[in-house]
């Protein structure tokens, strides 16, 4: 309940709405009203009417399962998009997704795409925006026949899902942070690793059952949960069976039981992958995301990809900027952390790009030559423009993992060699440093001393870098290990570490920037996923196994004076959730289940543990 | 002091306590509580003073201060521990300045100082006490059981032990986050940090359900058996903080990067921490190895506790084998550590015994 709740307030409190609070009230036409559905269920509609009607306007929607607020025809909010976007005038139209607040129905987690309907029946999130757009284009007096779509977050999963089988009215859609595959690296899962911090603590408000169309969701599933220390919350939860006992979900939410039901890349998941319905796609599409963006990170990267493959023709554009979830909504962005970006990036994005896409694309208004991808380079804190992405002229550089903690540009010769570590469930590695209840928002770009200071963490680290070095992709983590158990976790860290002599810019505890170990990227693979998601296998005790898995994407510059720096733990506590070490399911395993076990990384010439960088020539 | 590794005639000639006797002049010892420095002097000075010279003018001052902080403006916290008053003004209007106008300058009324005035945290209230440690004191031992539970009762399974790997190329951080000098707040710092490692032990008691008041030393008695021949052992007091817990009028909790203040639910607020370099378990003049894996004692007191533990809170015990950098790593190697090579630090994994034989257990003065 509490993120569910801290998402709203940070979207409505930091969005840069207009400086006149009455701008809305003063400017556009507010009507509430119901479309029905091709099965004749009925979804609530706002929509946004410029009261100057000297001239046409282009419908901009966004659909939400987080409500449409304000209802009501005489209330008004306080802005309805961010930046210079309403002052430009479109009909803005806001709809509660089906099943969700005031809309009648029943809402489906990501909702699948049917991609052959052959009755009424068969609805899904791109034929009620169909409906939706063919009942606004009858309904309207002064619109110019063209629509467009945005959104953040699940939004952005309900803009992307207007792609496959869209109105031809539809001339323009921009995902951003879109919810995309929630068992590969959106949301609930990375790679099969259960995200269960974020999702408990969404889903405790989420998942409150309904009783038809409501404002709020008012009755909680369970005695809500007020912790102060997330860390130690979860530990003393001690399994995920726990979560859906009588404490807490009691199997009697929608989605949780659903999550927990489907721990491996099944048809639940597969079907929800949006991603392979983005074929032939000829909308323009400008997909945004964050770098440093905890939740839709694979999203934002992989819906472009997706388009980009599936749709080579079409005009798809790609920003990623040095954002958290949705961080390109607020007024100000220029810094974040330890993070400095010189200047205001939003006002550059909001201005530049996305009003400016939206006026070519809808409005015939202006220019628009924004680059393929636009893209913002860490470490050095500058916006790049590339005409595809990945770039062209990278080399896949392989850096071995090695003994005595280094890093190294060479295959290693020895005939034996590892590192090893003992993994606990008991004492699980922590994602943060400090006590949180929420997700600590800056945990992807934390100083990972704390972690270093872990037995039950491997540290590798390369000389001093003589000159900067750019990765601009994925990276590609390709491990050999050896465990004692039968499953484990594998969380790869990329770190860039900073000189001795880096002064601080600010003074507050965690933030001391001379040798800090800066996280660039991670990721977890769960371990019995490693050759496929769907079918989970057991490690053989004691035998080499290869372990190669993919990170996000980064653009960022480890800058001379810098070391690059590689850390290996099996645990991400309570960002993911703890595994027992034991091939089992594991929304089924018993306290008794979690074992500790040893986990060795292997560094000799047959077994060469070794990550590859995107290094730009 | 490197050509100095044991306790020999060089620093027994150090010990300033040696000197202590046929003192005239009227005598205030003063001391913090959380004292990084030189809390054992307090404690220990004032001790020496009072049993080589009884009778003379000999008062002891103890308050929850970090090292000269009573002679500071502000004595209301100590790092994220909050004292309810101003304790360094209090201490220098009603104590400090009393004693030397009157002993000085003849000055004012004898203040009729307390044999000892001291503050207890977790209470916060300053006790004045005509002996110390107070008479009503009882030494009661409490003991570790499996499963990190700290108990009143003598543990009576016939087997059982807590163990961890010390590896001194990851020792224990004596402090979360990081500092370039040593800090002031360590010595009541949240022990969290620690708790979540694999390398440190925690026990703890249920949730009190009375008071229960810490006044004199603590003498740690365990049982261990180590896989090396030397090891450090850290024993660490700590006073668990109620999950719902927050200091009136504070911000709400939401981690450091929030912005509000500290989170002060479960806090594990060190309330006295010490370190016993194992070799010198029986004598520190003549030090001694320990047989691997044989079990030992490992005795020892840790300076002076003034503290109450609330009613809802819990008292912990962690035992660690490093406290880096405050403490320099044993190698886990008897050998003169300041001659110790790269080579000669060793992992080991070391054992606390907690059976019907072998019950580990801490000695607490209790006050009634």
């Amino acid at each position: 309940m509490k993120r569910y709740l801290f998402c709203l307030f940070i979207f409505y409190t930091t969005v840069s709405f207009a400086q006149n609070a009455n701008y809305v009230k003063e400017n556009y036409t507010k009507i509430d009203t119901t479309i029905i559905m091709r099965d004749g269920i009925k979804l609530y509609t706002i929509i946004y009417v410029p009261k100057d009607s000297s001239q046409r306007y282009p419908i901009l929607m966004q659909r939400t399962p987080y409500s449409v607020w304000p209802y009501g025809s005489s209330n008004y909010p306080p802005g309805i998009m961010p930046g210079k976007m309403q002052e430009e005038k479109y009909i803005y139209v806001k709809q509660d997704v089906r099943g969700r607040h005031m809309s009648e129905g029943i809402n489906e987690e990501v909702t699948p795409y049917i991609p052959n309907k052959k009755t009424n029946k068969d609805v899904d999130e791109s034929s009620d925006t169909y409906d939706t757009i063919e009942w606004l284009l009858k309904f309207l007096q002064n619109d110019n026949g063209r629509v467009g779509l945005w959104g953040i977050s699940y939004p952005g999963f309900y803009a992307t899902a207007s792609l496959p089988g869209a109105h031809p009215a539809i001339k323009a859609v921009s995902p951003q942070a879109p919810v995309t595959d929630e068992f590969a690296g959106d949301d609930v899962n990375h790679n099969g690793a259960f995200f269960l911090l974020d999702n408990f603590s969404f889903m405790e408000g989420y998942d409150r059952p309904r009783q038809g169309p409501t404002y709020v969701y008012k009755v909680p599933l369970f005695t809500p949960t007020n912790y102060s220390d997330a860390y130690k919350f979860f530990l003393d939860m001690k399994t995920i069976k726990e979560s859906n006992g009588p404490k807490y979900f009691n199997g009697k939410g929608k989605y949780w039981p659903e999550y927990l039901a489907n721990d491996t890349y099944n048809n639940y998941w597969r079907s929800r992958n949006i991603r392979q319905y983005l074929k032939n796609i000829t909308i323009p599409t400008l997909v945004v995301g964050g770098w440093f963006d905890a939740e839709d990170l694979f999203g934002a990267l992989h819906t472009y990809e997706a388009i980009e493959k599936q749709s080579p023709s079409n005009k798809n554009f790609l920003v990623m900027g040095p954002w958290t979830h949705g961080a390109w909504g607020a007024a100000d962005w220029k810094e974040f952390g330890t993070h400095q970006f010189g200047a205001n990036v939003n006002q550059y994005f909001q201005d530049s790009i996305e009003a400016a896409f939206f006026k070519y694309y809808l409005k015939d208004k202006g220019n628009f030559k924004l680059s393929e991808a636009t893209m913002f380079e860490t470490g050095t804190n500058q916006w790049r423009h590339f005409d595809q992405w990945p770039p062209a002229n990278i080399n896949a550089m392989s850096f071995y993992l090695g003994p005595n903690n280094k890093l190294l540009h060479n295959k290693p010769i020895a005939a034996k060699s590892f590192s090893e570590y003992i993994s606990d469930p008991a004492k699980p590695v922590p994602y943060t440093n400090g006590i949180y209840s929420d997700r600590n928002n800056e945990y992807m770009i934390e100083d990972q001393r704390f972690a270093a200071t872990r037995p039950d963490v491997l540290v590798f680290q390369s000389d001093t870098l003589t000159e900067d070095m750019t990765i601009a992709g994925a990276i590609i983590a390709d491990l050999f290990v050896s465990i004692t158990g039968t499953d484990a976790d594998f969380i790869v860290k990329l770190i860039d570490v900073l000189p001795e002599n880096e002064k601080d810019i600010n003074k507050q505890p965690g933030t001391t920037m001379a040798g800090m170990q800066r996280l660039v990227r991670a990721e977890v693979m769960r371990g019995k996923f490693r050759n496929d998601l769907s079918k989970p296998i057991p490690f053989v005790p004691g035998k080499v196994a290869e372990i190669k898995f993919t990170l996000n994407d980064a653009l960022h510059t480890f800058k001379k004076g810098h070391r690059v720096m590689i850390q290996v733990q099996s645990s991400w506590f309570p960002l993911v959730d703890r595994n027992p070490q034991k091939f089992l399911r594991i929304p089924e395993a018993k306290e008794t289940d979690y074992q500790k076990a040893t986990i060795r990384i292997h560094h000799d010439a047959t077994n060469s543990s070794n990550i590859i960088l995107p290094v730009m020539k | 002091m490197y050509s100095h590794p044991t306790y020999d005639e060089w620093w027994k000639a150090r010990n300033a306590r040696n000197a202590m006797y046929n003192i005239k002049p009227a005598m205030l010892v003063v001391g913090g509580l959380f004292d990084a420095e030189d809390c054992y002097g307090a404690w220990n000075l004032y001790k020496a003073i009072e049993k080589q010279n009884p009778g003379i003018h000999n008062k002891l001052v103890m308050g929850p201060w970090s090292h000269g902080q009573w002679s500071g403006r502000d004595g209301t916290r100590m790092g994220n521990i909050q004292f309810g008053s101003n304790t360094s003004l209090w201490y220098q209007n009603n104590i400090e300045i009393p004693f030397f106008n009157f002993y000085l300058k003849g000055k004012g009324t004898d203040p009729n100082l307390s044999e000892a005035t001291i503050f207890f945290s977790g209470e916060n209230q300053w006790h004045n006490l005509n002996q110390w440690p107070p008479a009503n004191t009882s030494n009661q031992p409490i003991y570790f059981q499996p499963n990190g539970v700290l108990s009143w009762n003598k543990p009576t399974v016939s087997k059982s032990a807590s163990e961890y790997i010390s590896d001194p190329a990851h020792p224990v951080p004596y402090t979360e986050d990081v500092h370039f000098d040593r800090t002031a707040a360590y010595m009541n710092d949240d022990q969290r940090f620690a708790t979540r490692r694999t390398d440190v032990l925690s026990f703890q008691t249920d949730v009190l359900s009375e008071d229960l008041t810490l006044a004199g030393p603590v003498v740690a008695d365990l049982a261990v058996s180590i896989t090396g021949t030397d090891a450090d052992f850290v024993v660490k007091i700590i006073d668990v903080f109620p999950d719902d817990f927050s200091y009136p009028g504070s911000a709400a909790q939401q981690g450091r990067a929030g912005g509000g203040s500290y989170p002060m639910g479960g806090y594990q607020m060190l309330v006295r921490g010490e370190i016993m370099r194992g070799k010198f378990r029986n004598s520190f003049e003549t030090p001694a190895p320990f047989t691997p894996n044989k079990i030992e004692k490992v005795k020892f007191a840790l300076p002076d506790v003034a503290h109450t533990f609330k009613k809802g809170h819990r008292l912990m015990i962690q035992i660690q084998s490093s406290w880096f950098p405050l403490a320099d790593r044993n190698p886990q190697k008897f050998v003169n550590i300041y001659e110790a090579d790269i080579t000669d630090f060793k992992k080991a994994t070391i054992r606390i015994h907690h059976d019907a034989a072998n019950s580990s257990n801490i000695v607490l003065p209790v006050m009634k």
